[in-house]
């Protein structure tokens, strides 16, 4: 009989597995076209933060994966029903991982730059939100750092998440001089990261 | 304590999400309360266990800096 840990590991192995080889087989399709994504376009601070924090994530959540034993330094002890919670967040990552890929097709960069043939996608879950890739990305490293009861991977994903919301403005603008009117009024229909709640207001621009 | 640190994770997820000031204000706010209640609460048992000299240790004090 397995324990409890070994359970949340394996439960983090398949869901992780399966949401990376979605993205990565998505990822290397759009990288078939061949075109070459200039990423000196970004400003090199925010360039610079996002790789170091990007990094120090993906390293720590692979080290879980691989033998939670490596992350052990830095686990927490967390009620069952966190990780449980975790689990969950997770689980709804894989199919939602698939339907943002799907949607945005070979559009997808590492970067804001926008591609030559680039065409603006306004189906699927970005009909409501503008940046939903990130938000799974977001979710889907909460989940674990849940699941794993790991604080390290936690405040990467939290610092990591400082020069998105810095590069998202920078990207908008990228793409409001691409579209044009098109863009901005799309922007006024959509939220950034969550749906716009036109009741509530829950989101700025 | 977990159980507080998992909210914390919850709120701060749900203001990078947002960027909603409000939310993220409010939880500025609630979370300077709970500190604030905490460190009267300690400073008031460390009172009754220590009596007169805690009192002048904390008159000789500043609470996170030293006194001028």
């Amino acid at each position: 009989m397995m324990n409890t840990d070994e359970l949340f590991h394996w439960i983090a192995v398949v869901l992780m597995v399966s949401s990376m080889s979605i993205s990565f087989s998505y990822r290397r399709k759009a990288a078939q076209t061949g075109e070459k994504i200039d990423a000196k376009e970004e400003g090199s601070l925010i360039l610079n933060l996002r790789r170091i924090f990007g990094l120090l994530l993906w390293l720590s959540a692979l080290a879980y994966l691989i033998n939670p034993q490596w992350m052990a330094w830095s686990s927490l002890s967390l009620p069952n029903w966190i990780r449980w919670v975790g689990a969950g967040i997770l689980l709804i990552c894989v199919p939602l991982v698939y339907w943002v890929f799907s949607s945005l097709g070979r559009n997808v960069t590492p970067t804001v730059v926008t591609r030559q043939e680039h065409t603006l996608v306004t189906h699927g879950p970005y009909r409501w939100v503008r940046h939903p890739l990130y938000t799974v990305g977001f979710l889907m490293f909460f989940g674990l750092s849940l699941l794993a009861a790991n604080w390290f991977i936690a405040l990467t994903l939290m610092l990591g998440f400082i020069p998105i919301s810095l590069r998202t403005p920078i990207e908008e603008a990228r793409l409001v001089e691409r579209f044009g009117d098109e863009y901005r009024s799309y922007m006024q229909r959509t939220g950034r990261y969550l749906p716009k709640l036109s009741a509530f207001e829950i989101r700025s621009n | 304590m977990t159980d507080n640190l998992f909210f914390h994770l919850v709120f701060v997820a749900v203001f990078l999400l947002t960027e909603n000031w409000f939310i993220g204000g409010f939880f500025l706010g609630a979370l300077t309360l709970i500190v604030a209640t905490r460190l009267k609460r300690e400073e008031q048992v460390t009172l009754e266990k220590f009596g007169d000299e805690y009192r002048t240790y904390m008159q000789q004090t500043g609470r996170f800096l030293p006194t001028a």
